[in-house]
């Protein structure tokens, strides 16, 4: 199965000059926890959660209305959609990850994978094992 | 096997007076996401999590200096400490949540029982039944 399959393609992101209480109402409205941040050609640059908006800005007194780029989190783990499904849930469990994007060529978000996409599949060793392996602070107590 | 063989006791809780700012620092240097807000006997009275202060706090703008229990889902998803494990994760599934908090017969906080523990057993199907049946608003994309 190639990730292409599996991945959920009606994407949002959003601006890194976009303010943290945007992010925040977008999160809100649409049932989300999770906004990849793309430049003005729509690559992907950063990701950001409702907890890092949470910890990393609220818990330090930031305004609601500084732009997400400080706060997001600039490593972007991704893949391509041609990639086979199981290079993804390698790549999730190393970096520690409970979603990836997938980028064309030049970097541009073409969807979004996550571990409860991979839990809905019928190989329930393949979620359990990705989901033992991504970190305590993704699906914490 | 029972709740209380699985459980994290551990457990950092505030009261209902907590500031959210104080909460949220609180959440970054703990590394948790999720809350417990109890009376001074330790009765649970609602759960406050990293995402509820992004949704409810930040994206309406709220002040840093207001009470917890003012943003917290009333009330919570419980079980008895002596319960048995599967009973609980029934229950996790039923009510869609990734947490389940452990009480003794009192009603007081004892502990809590999160998906990641349980993926943690190693009994692949049953860790990917309860993942597959807590929603996608918990293990989100």
């Amino acid at each position: 199965m190639m990730c292409q399959d599996l991945m959920k393609s009606d994407v949002k992101c959003i601006s890194p000059l976009t303010p943290l209480e945007e992010a925040a109402v977008r999160m809100r409205d649409d049932g989300i926890g999770f906004l990849p941040v793309c430049d003005d050609a729509g690559r992907a640059i950063g990701t950001i959660t409702d907890r890092d908006i949470t910890i990393r800005a609220f818990a330090s007194g930031e305004s609601g209305s500084q732009p997400v780029e400080p706060f997001m989190t600039r490593s972007v783990v991704a893949c391509r959609r041609t990639d086979d499904l199981a290079y993804a849930v390698d790549l999730m469990s190393q970096e520690k990850v409970s979603r990836i994007l997938c980028v064309n060529e030049e970097g541009v978000l073409e969807g979004v994978i996550s571990l409860s996409d991979i839990a809905q599949l019928e190989d329930g060793a393949l979620a359990s094992y990705t989901l033992r392996n991504v970190s305590d602070r993704e699906v914490h107590a | 096997m029972l709740c209380r063989d699985v459980m994290k006791v551990d457990v950092r809780f505030v009261t209902a007076q907590t500031t959210v700012a104080q909460a949220a620092a609180l959440m970054r240097d703990e590394q948790i996401g999720f809350l417990p807000i109890c009376h001074p006997a330790r009765n649970v009275i609602g759960i406050l999590t990293d995402r509820d202060i992004a949704i409810r706090v930040v994206a309406d703008s709220h002040s840093s200096n207001e009470p917890v229990d003012r943003f917290m889902s009333p009330g919570a998803v419980t079980c008895l400490s002596d319960d048995d494990l599967s009973a609980a994760q029934d229950l996790m599934g039923e009510m869609q949540v990734s947490r389940i908090i452990c009480v003794g017969e009192d009603g007081q906080l004892e502990g809590v029982i999160s998906l990641s523990d349980i993926a943690q057993l190693g009994d692949d199907a049953d860790a990917t039944a309860t993942l597959r049946s807590v929603t996608v608003r918990e293990a989100r994309a």
